[in-house]
């Protein structure tokens, strides 16, 4: 544990050694921040400009978004910066100006937060990123944001389980291996480790940021395939509203031996998602709640969803804000697990899933945050989190009727300090609690502390990125298991858009405490504890360029994953009966490389045009066998144009069949071996008009699985059949 | 027409496969029926998993070849409810055939081998009937009726 202790001490020193008093003896000065965020923007280009617009002098931002002229007849300032709109304001003396920039990138010049835990340029991140912006997101009217991330490149979701290019696969009952924050702060459930996509509030979720490939050095346990961090809008300024409503139905099944009686599933799905924004003084207020319907393509397959949303944002003072976000849901669905064989895929499984036996769950997540400009170099970013979770099963079965109550306290500090010119250091030191108490996992609690230090250092046209992370978890009294977490990376500005990257990476993931302490018999097979479990471990390497001009981008990466400790459930003899039981099995390896296009052909994005593949070749070291639930090839490909009123989209996913799947499930599920490639389809077409009081009224109509291709994910499970809905939307 | 056109029309048609599909009729059959539950039945705990259970042969006789062979020579159908209510069943087989027995067979220790039977179709001379169904044949009402307290003579067993 020395080494760990010698990171802690590092973070800390990272966190509190560089503060300085805020000083302004400035002829004027101001703060440069993101319009929408409200985050300071590091390294924005100020430019100071004469009575007649002539630049005389330049300078960069600091850490906190500050910059300070302090000499020369300055009346105008040019500030620019990398991801956002140029704009040029007149300044008096003595003036104190905050600018909010609006983001307004070119292809591949977005802004991420996730890849460095602060602001930067895309094409500063040395590992390989994703960005999903709000207007394709609830284009395409998803019943939950899973759904959303089945159409990024080199994502692809089995089961609820995320897939960064090949690195999850599918294990029954095992925590994600693809961690995923909400506002950059943990939300993976205490118990079984899985994530819960329902809480997220569809129509508030600004961006969804994917770094695809080990990001423990940064995030801890979890990150061992890669990051999701979905992030949520922030209070805008005014009074708005939005009201988003839309229902539909499944199509028919072609084949008349899958179709069951209407009188026993209607096949309709409904929602309706209201919110409200505005500011009161300085404070920002943000809410939405949305009711969901579905009653399902399949037998036992419907669900009722209720979930609201709550943001809060004030600033204590100049250099502090405020932020506290609070997440309701609740969820009744049915108990479907399998269908019972391919001539009855709408049908259950008898054994595997109940069909009278419903699921209730209930989630909160609670989490604050403040910013604080200590200094001009100096950022202290607090965040704390309380994250429930909860859910009961009333099954037909009373040895399958479990429930489990989960609670993940979450607590960090995080210092971003500039105070070198060209080095930016991102440290923190965190503390996080886990209770369970659950009739499958029985009563337990769980610590993890941990720390971590990351320097970015400029040496033009290059960018060192090296950081290393030390963590620590202890459940219950049993000794404690430490990880430590290193990176490097490098990026270099080739020039005139084209850009170099190149990073090695480091994750892990602590086992759950659902997968160390479960013990309970499901149809007739007994899953039993097992607390020797060790942490899931990976390496990721990968070495990719950009380029880009006006109106294309264009990425292109080879990677090479390792993955270590790999934990599946397996069958043994124990105590002279035959079990089931979660153990650290598997040493895989994935290759692949991956391709994103993205075109605008116009000067404008009235057209625009993505194409993302990506190929793995995933197997185990040992045995040399494919690993379970991989698919070997992943397209993507959207268009989307804008033709005066109408709006018009299209995408396309083509997913290779995985080439091996869980024996366990495979004799379980009646004809569990079928399945395909898959192709699937969708078209939405929209039209704005001007409604009621000048408030803008957008009506869509959508299909999704136009071609009806009829395919699995998983084992014995059909994915969504065709269906059509109608939308409507306002906002005033 | 442009390479991407083309592309673009290849992935159309490809989609236009449909994907999965049913098993065609003369791949398969259907058998479907009733299974009754009289007398007493056990303690729920000690019925870990109750399924109808079509066997080819040769006879396992090793109740462990019951679970190897689970997808190979033995089809379980599990049943929905251990309530030993009266119930139905319904499935589809390989057509062109022997079957050698049909049944209900009942898990009830602490390993997966842990089968006997509780039930099966059997001729006056006790011993187990064997059938063939052609394909695309469905044959109903093939009822099985469990009497835990006079379990039959154990077909698995030399």
């Amino acid at each position: 544990m020395k080494k760990e202790f010698f990171i802690l001490r590092i973070g800390l020193i990272g966190l509190i050694g560089l503060i300085r008093p805020i000083t302004s003896s400035a002829q004027f000065s101001g703060y440069v921040k993101d319009r929408k965020t409200q985050e300071p923007i590091a390294g924005a280009t100020i430019g100071a400009l004469t009575s007649n617009r002539k630049i005389f002098l330049k300078q960069m931002t600091k850490v906190s978004g500050e910059f300070r002229i302090k000499e020369g007849a300055v009346s105008f300032v040019h500030i620019s910066a990398l991801g956002y709109h140029d704009t040029t304001i007149s300044v008096s003396i003595g003036n104190v100006l905050t600018v909010l920039l609006e983001q307004q990138p070119l292809p591949g010049e977005d802004v991420i937060v996730t890849a460095q835990k602060h602001t930067t340029a895309v094409q500063d991140v040395p590992i390989s990123v994703s960005i999903v912006k709000s207007p394709e997101i609830t284009g395409r009217s998803p019943e939950s944001i899973d759904y959303t991330l089945r159409y990024i490149p080199g994502v692809s979701v089995t089961h609820d389980q995320v897939n960064v290019r090949g690195s999850s696969g599918y294990a029954q009952s095992v925590g994600s291996r693809v961690l995923f924050l909400i506002d950059g702060m943990p939300f993976l459930s205490a118990d079984d480790g899985e994530i819960k996509f329902d809480v997220l509030p569809i129509m508030n979720v600004d961006r969804i940021e994917v770094v695809k490939g080990a990001g423990s050095a940064l995030y801890g346990s979890s990150a061992l395939g890669g990051v999701i961090n979905v992030i949520t809008r922030n209070p805008s300024e005014g009074f708005h509203g939005a009201i988003s409503a839309f229902a539909g139905e499944y199509d028919q099944v072609k084949y008349p031996e899958w179709r069951i009686p209407d009188s026993l599933v209607k096949r309709r799905f409904a929602s309706i998602e209201g919110g409200a924004a505005g500011t009161i003084g300085e404070t920002g207020l943000l809410g939405s709640f949305a009711l969901r319907r579905n009653e399902g393509y399949r037998l036992g397959d419907d669900s009722y969803k209720a979930s609201g949303f709550a943001k809060v944002t004030t600033p204590f003072s100049d250099h502090d804000r405020f932020t506290t976000t609070l997440l309701l849901a609740n969820e009744n669905h049915g108990g479907f697990l399998y269908w019972k064989d391919l001539n009855h895929v709408l049908m259950p499984s008898d054994s595997l899933g109940a069909v009278n036996g419903r699921i209730h769950s209930v989630k909160a997540n609670l989490q604050s945050s403040l910013q604080s400009i200590l200094s001009d170099h100096f950022i202290l970013i607090s965040r704390g989190s309380i994250n429930y979770t909860n859910f009961s099963t009333d099954s037909v079965q009373s040895e399958t009727a479990p429930h489990s109550n989960a609670t993940n306290y979450y607590l960090e500090f995080q210092g971003n300090s500039d105070i070198f010119d060209s080095l930016y250091l991102t440290s923190g030191i965190l503390a996080q609690y886990q209770t369970v108490n659950s009739d499958l996992y029985q009563s337990h609690h769980g610590i993890t502390a941990g720390a971590y230090l990351q320097g970015e250092y400029k040496l033009y046209p290059a960018i060192f990125t090296l950081g290393a992370r030390a963590d620590g978890t202890r459940y219950d009294a049993t000794s404690a298991t430490g990880s430590i977490s290193p990176k490097f990376g490098i990026t270099v500005d080739a020039a005139n858009g084209l850009n170099f990257r190149g990073s090695i990476g480091t994750g892990f993931r602590a086992p759950t405490i659902g997968e160390k302490y479960i013990d309970q018999v499901f149809s007739g097979f007994h899953v039993v504890p097992n607390r020797a479990l060790v942490p899931e471990k990976s390496r990721s390497t990968e070495i990719g360029g950009s380029y880009r001009t006006a109106n294309l981008y264009i990425d292109g990466v080879i990677f090479y994953s390792t993955f270590d400790n790999l934990i599946e459930p397996h069958s043994l003899i124990q105590n002279g009966s035959e079990v089931i039981q979660f153990g650290n099995l598997t040493e895989a390896e994935i290759f692949g490389h991956e391709e994103v296009i993205e075109f605008y052909p116009l000067s404008n994005d009235d057209l625009s045009l993505r194409f993302g593949y990506t190929y793995v070749f995933p197997r185990d070291r040992i045995t040399k066998q494919i690993l379970n639930f991989r698919p070997r090839h992943l397209l993507q490909a959207r268009a989307e144009t804008k033709l005066a009123s109408f709006s018009l989209s299209s995408d396309f996913r083509y997913i290779s069949k995985y080439e091996s799947a869980d024996t366990i499930l495979l004799q379980q599920v009646g004809n569990g071996d079928a399945r395909v490639n898959a192709y699937i389809w969708d078209a939405r077409i929209g039209y704005t008009i001007q409604g009621l009081f000048g408030m803008p009224v957008t009506l869509s109509f959508q299909v999704q699985n136009l071609l009806n291709y009829y395919y699995v994910e998983i084992v014995g499970n059909l994915a969504p059949i065709r269906n059509f809905s109608f939308r409507v939307e306002t906002v005033f | 027409m442009s390479k991407v056109g083309f592309f673009i029309l290849s992935l159309f048609l490809l989609a236009c496969d449909k994907g999965l599909a049913p098993l065609p009729p003369e791949q398969i059959a259907e058998i479907s029926g009733a299974v009754r539950f009289i007398g007493v039945p056990p303690a729920g705990d000690s019925v870990k998993i109750l399924a109808v259970v079509l066997v080819q042969p040769p006879t396992p006789y090793a109740q462990s070849q019951i679970i190897s062979d689970l997808n190979k020579t033995i089809f379980a159908y599990p049943l929905s409810t251990i309530t030993f209510h009266d119930t139905s069943y319904s499935f589809t087989v390989k057509p062109d055939t022997t079957y050698h027995y049909i049944g209900v067979a009942q898990n009830f220790g602490n390993f997966l081998t842990d089968w006997r039977v509780v039930a099966f179709i059997h001729d006056t001379k006790d011993s187990a009937v064997s059938f063939t169904l052609k394909p695309g044949e469905h044959r109903d009402s093939v009822d099985l009726i469990v009497r835990f307290d006079s379990i039959p003579r154990q077909p698995f067993i030399k």
